[in-house]
């Protein structure tokens, strides 16, 4: 048995031969309009819809009790190989996130590192997708439970991460969990309204806005292909920056009624903010910081 | 890096009479055994503005892959810049990996400007602290210790 989660890249495969047995929730979207399968969609050869966190204890336990000695071992062999390489990354993104430690905008890998101080003691969750900010949560933060780490959107818009974070986070309050979202500026801008809804509710949520004044997924691209069509690269900017003028994320806030700090552009300056915030939605309240940052 | 991953085959130099003027060698990239090579040919320019490369590295938005000061981004560093000014120049006409950076024409980019990317790339302090001497990175480590 191969038992894999489904995502929009469909299945990665598994032992040769293996049966695959599939236990997702995103079955029930399964009437939705995207393919939440993507190309893996009826690879398996059981899919079942059901809630894989409430599901796999079960199944863990019954699979414990069926492995003999040797495959124990093979287990708990594989398990510390794991543990050792996941420590090995740790250690080389460490090495890395020094590189512009000091730098204005101030780097990505500073924002994590920051972060990982003020919550790791706590109950805490990640709400939202890692791609568009050099995986450093990832990459720095000690993430074991399945609520460490809540995912990405399901069909690669944007203006997803703060209504999910939103959603998120009125799930973890009632298990007194926090909530972290790290928020591109583009994307915040689809769906502010959702600020409100956390200051009316009450939802615990930490947004930290990742301020590249850009779409700079789309600015990159451009640019990539401006260049490789012949076109240049100068035009590239135009209808991919937020600038002129800047946003002020934190006074936006403000007008929903959060409590906000910023624009930070003074590194030193990020960690002291950071820690008012945390303090902020440990005692039940949303709170927003606004970092002007490295595009990634 | 980037410079040991060019093998330079041929090159040749030439020394100009106009006094202050550099010789620079634009290559042809190739490939030869996987690697790429760079088939030279020369050019002739001023030296470079850092201000001006300043201003061209946000312009181009080279800032988007490798951050404002080239020490961040998801591609890879250029500071300290280990290319020499030749070896960057070769680069942008033929880069290795052209899905991920592509190459840029003369049209586009001039040498010229390239150089002044360069001499602005050069006058970036260099000195990012060691991670041992960052405390929430040193706490970081201890706890994977």
């Amino acid at each position: 048995m191969n038992l894999e989660p489904v995502g929009r890249g469909g299945l990665s495969g598994g032992a040769a031969g293996a049966r695959t047995i599939t236990i997702s929730s995103a079955e029930f979207l399964i009437a939705s309009n995207f393919n939440v399968n993507g190309s893996g969609a009826g690879q398996a050869d059981i899919l079942i819809a059901a809630d894989a966190q409430a599901s796999l204890p079960a199944l863990i336990e019954e699979v414990s009790r069926l492995l003999t000695d040797d495959r124990r071992r093979f287990v708990e062999d594989r398990g510390t190989q794991i543990a050792s390489a996941h420590a090995e990354r740790r250690r080389q993104a460490i090495a890395t996130a020094r590189y512009g430690w000091d730098a204005r905008p101030v780097s990505m890998a500073r924002v994590a590192a920051e972060l990982w101080p003020l919550i790791k003691d706590e109950d805490w969750s990640f709400s939202s997708p890692q791609g568009f900010i050099g995986g450093w949560p990832g990459r720095l933060w000690d993430m074991k439970k399945s609520y460490h780490a809540i995912g990405s959107q399901g069909g690669g818009g944007i203006g997803y991460s703060l209504p999910a974070s939103v959603g998120a986070a009125l799930a973890n309050k009632q298990h007194g969990r926090i909530t972290v979202n790290i928020n591109g500026d583009g994307d915040l801008n689809y769906a502010p309204g959702a600020l409100w809804t956390a200051v009316h509710h009450q939802i615990p949520l930490l947004t930290v806005v990742h301020n590249n004044r850009a779409y700079h997924q789309e600015l990159m691209y451009l640019q990539q292909q401006g260049a490789a069509r012949n076109r240049g690269a100068e035009r590239a900017p135009i209808g991919t920056t937020i600038t002129d003028p800047n946003i002020d994320y934190a006074t936006m806030a403000r007008a929903y009624g959060m409590f906000a700090e910023g624009p930070i552009e003074n590194p030193g300056d990020l960690g002291p903010a950071l820690r008012r915030s945390v303090e902020r939605i440990k005692s039940g309240e949303p709170a927003l910081i606004d970092v002007v940052s490295q595009p990634r | 890096m980037i410079a040991m991953t060019m093998t330079r085959t041929r090159r040749t130099t030439s020394v100009l009479s106009v006094a202050g003027a550099l010789v620079i060698v634009a290559g042809v990239v190739g490939t030869r055994g996987g690697e790429p090579t760079i088939a030279a040919q020369e050019l002739a320019v001023p030296e470079g503005d850092a201000e001006r490369g300043r201003l061209l590295f946000t312009d181009y938005t080279c800032f988007g892959c490798h951050g404002y000061t080239g020490e961040t981004g998801r591609d890879p560093r250029l500071n300290p810049l280990r290319l020499s000014q030749d070896g960057f120049v070769a680069y942008f006409r033929n880069p290795p990996n052209p899905r991920r950076m592509p190459p840029y024409r003369q049209a586009d980019v001039s040498d010229q400007k390239l150089v002044d990317v360069y001499a602005f790339l050069r006058s970036l302090p260099s000195g990012s602290p060691e991670a041992e001497s960052i405390p929430v990175l040193s706490d970081i480590l201890k706890e994977i210790r």
